[in-house]
């Protein structure tokens, strides 16, 4: 698996973009420099139109790569003309399933998604460029559980703006106390091979 | 995923037991279990060498410190 496919708005059409399966810490950091660039312009529009500011937009991935020196965490990247256009960190050290029909069984955890800016809405407007950045990394994720041996499980915790977006295609599993009052959702096997054959972007 | 080297470990009787209970469990395979086991001990590691400290927390939400070496 080294494509993933996003949807261009402006022309409706789906582009084939490369999967990048392992990135390492300095890319991730250049990544979210660039970001950041083009969120700071953004960020003074919405305020002045006191529109509401993205929940994540606090979200630092220079922080975030000094854990992709541990074997326990990874960082893919879709990119696109030269362009990062989304990340994903997930863990490779699973997690204990909490729905039912797999209890206890390994699952692989997603710590973090994001989109390019760009490609956002709540920061580009109608002008954002590709959707499809969610569910990609999701088909991604899944690809990484069933080579890890954990059958395709997977789960995050989504914030609050990511909730109906991930409640289409995962088990919610209610508000989780222990990690900062956040959803948590659950993917079994089942609807992981489900997602994998399905051409939802 | 990078490519893999291969290994020969040596296990006394009870450490393959353990092992294979695990995987059991786990529905894992051997392999699996050890890339686990060696994830989570560094983990581990790195977070103490920064100063972290690992706790358990029982279902009555009580903490108690592990050492680990």
């Amino acid at each position: 698996m080294n494509k993933a496919q996003l949807w261009e708005r402006q022309t409706d059409q789906i582009v084939s973009a490369e999967l990048l399966p392992e990135m390492t810490p300095e890319p991730v950091v250049q990544t979210g420099e660039r970001w950041e660039m083009f969120r700071v312009r953004a960020r003074a529009r919405l305020r002045r139109k006191r529109a509401p500011i993205p929940e994540h937009d606090h979200w630092d991935w220079d922080e975030k790569s000094h854990d992709l020196k541990l074997t326990a965490y990874r960082c893919l990247g879709i990119r696109y003309e030269d362009e990062v256009q989304g990340l994903m960190m997930i863990s490779t050290l699973a997690i204990e399933g909490r729905l039912p029909v797999h209890k206890g069984k390994p699952v692989l955890y997603v710590k973090y998604i994001e989109s390019a800016p760009w490609n956002l809405k709540g920061y580009a407007g109608a002008g954002a460029r590709f959707g499809g950045i969610g569910s990609s990394p999701i088909r991604t994720a899944i690809a990484v559980s069933l080579e890890e041996e954990f059958r395709g499980r997977i789960a995050l915790h989504s914030l609050p703006q990511s909730e109906p977006f991930y409640g289409r295609f995962m088990e919610d599993l209610g508000i989780d106390l222990d990690v900062e009052e956040l959803r948590y959702f659950e993917m079994g096997e089942e609807r992981a091979l489900k997602f994998m054959k399905g051409g939802d972007v | 995923m990078a490519d893999k080297k291969t290994m020969t470990v040596n296990l006394s009787d009870a450490e393959m037991r353990a092992l294979e209970e695990i995987c059991q469990q786990k529905d894992l395979s051997k392999t699996a279990v050890v890339r686990q086991a060696l994830r989570l001990y560094q983990l581990v590691n790195a977070r103490i060498a920064g100063g972290g400290k690992l706790f358990v927390e029982d279902g009555k939400k009580e903490k108690a410190e592990l050492m680990v070496l």
